[in-house]
Order: structure tokens, then sequence, then C-alpha cells
């Protein structure tokens, strides 16, 4: 009798970590060339913990938690790498195998929920549809569980708020109905990608205390996107800092504010809205533009826009090196401080140049 | 409140179109070379033409004849019962009231348009939404080319085609007549529904309906392409919902405005593609009666009918708009606010 191997199977693996993505590229075939998307991304996330995922727009945080889920759509892209939930591989598994992980095990919520409710279809529908879909459970039960769910999300009088259409409620009410679609089969993974972009300010912290309020309550895992470091500086356990589709930061949150090493993660700190004046457009402070996922540049991806690169950033793509601390990792030749970096930046001061500068010159 | 203002304009307007519709018809069916006095009475002499003429009022002034048939109570015009007066006039050569003979035929072409309208959404439907769920793949592009070859066909080709093919030489079914179906006993209680109703059906009814099924297709292809790019089709599927009901539940309904107004307009198309089936496959509708009214030059039997089927047809456009509401629950505040 023979043990077959390698068959994918559905089967939790006992001790294995709830997510763990290694080396997870996609990419998408474009008329004007292969767009980088995701481009070698290596993650791992435990039970009931919280993973910041930071960066600007088009750095691929997007793309990266759909492509983890699994939601792109077949034609055009390019997925590689692996992506394991509970042990078990999805990469190889087609969207139809999928459906029996979305919504029941992984969910995710988006960041715009004046467009993620269907505009057409009533509010208790769209809770009911996914439950009773994946959990065998009639009509009325399934009425009373979105009525709890409404009430857990602190939506008033939620039993009149079934019949209501998406276009009745304001942004904040619509993102927790959002947020009671993603919870309603109780997911072990929750994404939720910049679930307060599109908020009043004052809305913003109340969704947010309210999705943390429900990981506890579920011992849920959760995968926060933003492009505001300050939305998870307090609430993630671990930050991944994206830039061209890379990770090229990664630390435990109070490492990575404490002991930062990468340019571009210093660059986002100093762009942190204060509290005295809360903005979404500062990270526009950050000098230049994300480069060309067409035809990235040969080196560090962000030498062009970094005050300390260095003509061997522009040459040699910096590894993922580990830091001092288990679980900090880095891109950086000239790492912030460190004494090769403060002499990198002290050099280019000096000079009143960059290495793009110098090189054109 | 809002809704009511909505209803007394749409009033409003099928008041005016339909003053519009019947002045046109009055005046181009009066622009028809011959005369209805020679073609009742070939034969006759010119005084009894004259007489038969001032009979049936065709002596008077142009406007006070329209002004007459609309039934507008003017000094001077007796006889003053008109379309106001829900009076379609009479048939000139056998003095039949044309409002009988529309209880004969309308209900006719009723059942013809419904069945090729609903044909052609229930082929077209399906075909759109496979068509935009496999945008830019061989299958795609197969059922457009095909649909649209069907497009390129005309109705009368298609129609002697099918007759000859599946009438004449297999003998499957009928190639001309009609039987009663569930329609005509409502307009006259005196006809009875046959079982052969739809065998009579068949063929007219593929004829009309298949030219519109690309033209269906399209519009809803496209506008599904659109809606599947929603970000609330990727929370669908973010759920786990089966693509199937993804289509069909989520997809579908956003995307049907166009089609649906397209269809309520494409009556209009319909009701003339009718003429020309009913006269092939002599089915004794408005098309068939239009089409003898015309060679006959019975005037008032041709007003009545056309301002029968532009009643109609605004009707059809009426309830379209309502529809909307039904689609949509967006539209309901957007339209009462307007
Ligand atoms: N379907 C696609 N085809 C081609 N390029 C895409 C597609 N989706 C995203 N991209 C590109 O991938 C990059 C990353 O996008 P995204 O993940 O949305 O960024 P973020 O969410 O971080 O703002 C962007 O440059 C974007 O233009
Ligand atoms: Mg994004």
């Amino acid at each position: 009798m023979t043990v077959p191997v390698a068959e994918p199977t559905a089967e939790p693996v006992p001790g294995a970590p709830l997510l763990e993505v290694t080396d997870l590229t996609t990419h998408f075939a474009t008329p004007g060339g292969i767009v980088r998307a995701v481009d070698g991304v290596s993650l791992t996330l435990e039970r009931g913990k919280t993973l910041g995922i930071v960066g600007e727009s088009g750095s691929g945080k997007t793309v990266l938690s759909r492509s983890i889920m699994g939601l792109l759509p077949k034609r055009g892209t390019i997925r590689g790498g692996s992506v394991r939930f509970d042990g078990v591989e999805l990469m190889t598994r087609s969207p139809k195998e999928m459906r029996d992980f979305w919504g029941a095990r992984m969910a995710m919520i988006f960041q715009d929920p004046m467009t993620s409710l269907n505009p057409v279809m009533k509010i208790g529908k769209q809770i009911t549809e996914s439950i009773r879909h994946h959990l065998d459970v009639d009509r009325e039960y399934a009425t009373e569980l979105a009525v709890n769910l409404l009430r857990s999300v602190r939506i008033p009088e939620p039993e009149r708020r079934l019949r209501d259409y998406p276009h009745q409620l304001s942004g904040g009410m619509r993102q927790r109905v959002c947020i009671a679609v993603a919870l309603a089969c109780g997911p072990a993974l929750l994404f939720a990608d910049e679930p307060t972009t599109a908020l009043d300010v004052t809305v913003q912290a109340q969704v947010l205390d309210l999705m943390a309020a429900q990981q506890r309550e579920r011992f849920m895992a959760i995968v926060l996107i933003t492009h505001d470091l300050g939305v998870v500086a307090g609430r993630a356990d671990e930050i991944a800092v994206m830039y061209a589709g890379r990770i090229v930061e990664k630390a435990p949150t109070s490492v990575l504010f404490t002991q930062t090493r990468m340019p571009y993660t210093k660059a986002l700190l100093s762009s942190i809205p204060k509290l005295e004046h809360p903005s979404h457009s500062r990270l526009a402070t950050i000098p230049g533009r994300p480069p060309n996922l067409v035809a990235p540049p040969a080196g560090c991806k962000f030498a062009p826009r970094c005050a300390q690169a260095q003509p061997r950033c522009l040459e040699e793509d910096p590894p993922l090196v580990p830091g001092v601390v288990p679980g900090h990792e880095y891109r950086c030749w000239f790492p912030v401080g460190t004494p090769e970096g403060d002499d990198a930046l002290a050099r280019n001061q000096a000079a009143g140049t960059t290495a793009i500068a110098g090189g054109a010159a | 409140m809002a809704a009511l203002r909505l209803i007394a304009r749409r009033f409003l307007q099928l008041a005016v179109v339909l003053l519009l519709v019947t002045f046109f018809t009055f005046s181009l069916v009066r622009l028809l070379p011959g005369d209805p006095a020679k073609t009742i009475i070939p034969f006759g002499s010119d005084q009894q033409r004259a007489a038969l003429a001032k009979d049936l009022g065709l002596d008077k002034p142009f406007l006070q004849q329209y002004v007459n048939y609309l039934g507008i109570p003017v000094i001077k015009s007796e006889g003053t019962t008109g379309l106001l007066q829900g009076n379609l006039g009479r048939k000139y050569s056998t003095n039949q009231p044309v409002g009988e003979l529309i209880k004969q035929s309308l209900p006719v072409s009723i059942q013809l348009v419904i069945y090729a309208q609903l044909v052609a959404l229930a082929l077209a439907i399906p075909l759109g939404v496979l068509t935009a769920y496999r945008a830019g793949t061989r299958t795609d592009r197969a059922v457009n080319t095909t649909a649209f070859g069907f497009l390129a066909l005309p109705n009368f080709v298609l129609a002697l085609l099918l007759s000859y093919v599946i009438g004449a030489r297999l003998k499957w079914l009928p190639t001309a007549g009609y039987e009663p179906g569930w329609l005509d006993p409502l307009f006259d209680s005196a006809r009875t529904p046959s079982v052969e109703h739809l065998k009579y059906m068949v063929l007219p009814v593929i004829t009309l309906a298949v030219g519109q099924v690309a033209i269906y297709m399209r519009l809803l292809r496209s506008d599904m392409i659109a809606t599947l790019q929603e970000n609330f089709i990727t929370m669908a599927k973010a759920k786990g919902v089966p693509n199937r009901r993804i289509l069909f539940r989520h997809a579908l309904r956003p995307s049907s405005l166009t089609l649906l107004t397209v269809a309520g307009l494409n009556v209009g198309t319909l009701i003339g593609g009718a003429i020309v089936v009913e006269v092939i496959f002599g089915i004794p509708g408005m098309g068939t009666q239009i089409a003898t009214a015309i060679a006959a030059r019975e005037y008032v039997e041709l007003q009545s009918y056309i301002f029968v089927l532009a009643f109609i047809f605004v009707l059809i456009n009426f309830v379209v708009d309502f529809c909307y509401i039904l689609l949509d629950p967006r539209i309901r505040r957007a339209r009462a606010d307007a």
C-alpha cells in the first residue's frame, strides 16, 4: 500500500501557521508588457494575529491580497510561488475548489464601501447569501444570524436595515455592513484592503476598533492593508512595508518604528499624519514616483527616490536580510541607523546630490 | 406626490405624441396616390363617386376632416364623434366599425409580438451573459458571428426559407393560417382558444425573433462586461458565491437597463416586421389589415390602425420607465426628485 504524496488535501495540517506565503509572484500580461505587480513576497501569519501591509498607492497591496485569496481573474494573470492556508496549498486549486474557502474560511473587506455592495440587492440578502451558501441553515435562521451580525457591527435597528438597499446607508454604515458580510461565516482570516480610506476621519477609528473587537471575539487573523502607517501603528502585531511589488522591510510593529532600517520605511514614518491635522494625502510628500513595474530599475527599486542611494544601489538589487531582532528583515545596502547608512547619507548631503543625479552628471 | 407628478407628466407626453402621430398619418395617408371612392366603386360614374365622397366626408377641407376624425367638437362639423369619444371610424367599403376589425386583428399581432419578444430575450439573455463572461474567447466570437449572421438575414428571406423547408418540404408545421390563442377571447368573446394556436405561431415568431437576438445580446454583453468589473462582483466572488449566481443574481439586473429600454423601443421594429411576416404567413393580424387598407385606400381604417399601434407603443415605453424602478432601487429616488 502506498501513501499518496503531495496530494493536495483540504485537511488542515496541525501546527502549521494559518497563512504561509512563499515567494509569491503575480504578474499581468498587458499590451504594454508584463506588469510585475507582486514580485517574490513571503510572509507568515499566525491565528488571531494582525499583519499590517503598508505601502504607497500602486505598490501592489491589493494585487497581493487578491492573489493570496486567489480572487484574480485567470486570464492575463501569471502567478507563481506558494500560498498555504492552514497547511493546505491554495495555488493549485481551481476557483471552484476555492469557493469552499472564500467567505467561509477567508474573507475580504474592500476599500470602497460605496461600490462593494450590490446596489440592487437588499442588505439582508447580501449577508444571508453567503450564510446560506456555506452553512446548511434555513432562511429564518440565516436571517436571525444576519440580524445578530448587524447588531454586532453596531448598526442600529438591524431588523429594519435588512430590508434596506445600500444607497440608503451612509459610507460608515455600509462599511459596517461589509464587515458583517465578511464575518458572516466566521472566517479564520480576514483581509481588510484599506477598509477606512474612503471613510470620514471621524468614522475611521470606529470601524477599525470594531474590527479589532470582532477579531478578539472570534480569534480571527487580520491582514490590514493601508497606505497610512498611522493606521496600523497601534493595531498590527507585525508590519510589512511594500514597495514596487516587494516587501522591503518587515518587523514586529514596535521594532519597525524603533529600528527602522529601510529608507523607504523612514520616509513613510515621517509622513504619518500628525494628530492635529490628519490627512490621507500625506504620502505624496515622498519626492518622486514609484517605478515602472513593466521595466523596473536594475538595482534597488527605491534607489531613484532615496536620499542616501549610492552607485551600488543602482546596480545591485539588495536582498532581504535579517535584522538584529528575530522577525525583522529589510532590503538595503546602506541601512538607516547603521554607520554605512549614516555615512552614505552624509556623503550625498555633502555632495548635494543623490546617486541618480550624480550618475547622470 | 412626486410619483403623481411623474405620471401626470407622462400622460401629457402621451397626448402630445398621439396628436403628432395622428396628424402625420392623417397627412401621409392622404398623400397616397389614388382615391377611395374610385377603389370602392371602380366602374361608377363621376357623380356616383362624388356622392360617395360626400357621404364619406372626403369632400371637406383637409383640416376639417382631421378635426372630425379626432372628434373635437367645433362649430359646423356635424357627426362629431371621433377618437376622443373612442370612435375609430368606419371602413369605407363595408361600413364596418374599425373598432370591431381591431378587436379581431389586434390580439393576433400582440401575441405574435409578445412571443417574438420573449423568444428573442430568452435566447439573448443567456447568450449575452455567456459572451460577457467569456468575453474575448472563441465562444464569444462564435456566438457573436452567428447572431450577426442572423441579423443580416432579411425577415422575408427567412420567412420564405422557413415556410418552404419546415412547412412545405418537411411538413412539420403549417405554412399559413391562424388559430385563436389565449388573448383573442379577451378582445372578442366569440373566439375560443385553440391548441393549434402555437403551431401556427412558431415559424412567424422565429422569423421575427431571430434578428433581434443579436441586438439584445450585444447590448447585454457590453453592459455585463462593465458590471463584471465592479467591486461588488469581486465582493460576491469573495463570499464564495457560485459563478452562476454571480452572473444571474448579482450582475444581470444592474446590467439590464439598456436592454430594457431598447427592448421597449424595439416593439416598434417588431410591429413593422410583423406586417411583412403576417402577410407572408397569412396571419389575420394588424399587419395584414394594414397592408389591405393601404391597397384599398381606406384612409380612416389605416389612420386608426396606426393610431392604435402608436398608442400601444407609447404605453409600452411608459411601462418600461416604471420597470426601471423595479430593476434599480436607486432610480426610485432620483426619478421622484426629478
Ligand atoms: N489587472 C491588472 N492588469 C495590469 N496591471 C495591474 C492590474 N491590477 C493591478 N495592476 C498594477 O499593479 C500595480 C499594483 O496595484 P495595486 O495592487 O492595486 O496597488 P495598491 O493596492 O498598493 O495601491 C499597479 O501598478 C497597477 O497598475
Ligand atoms: Mg489598493
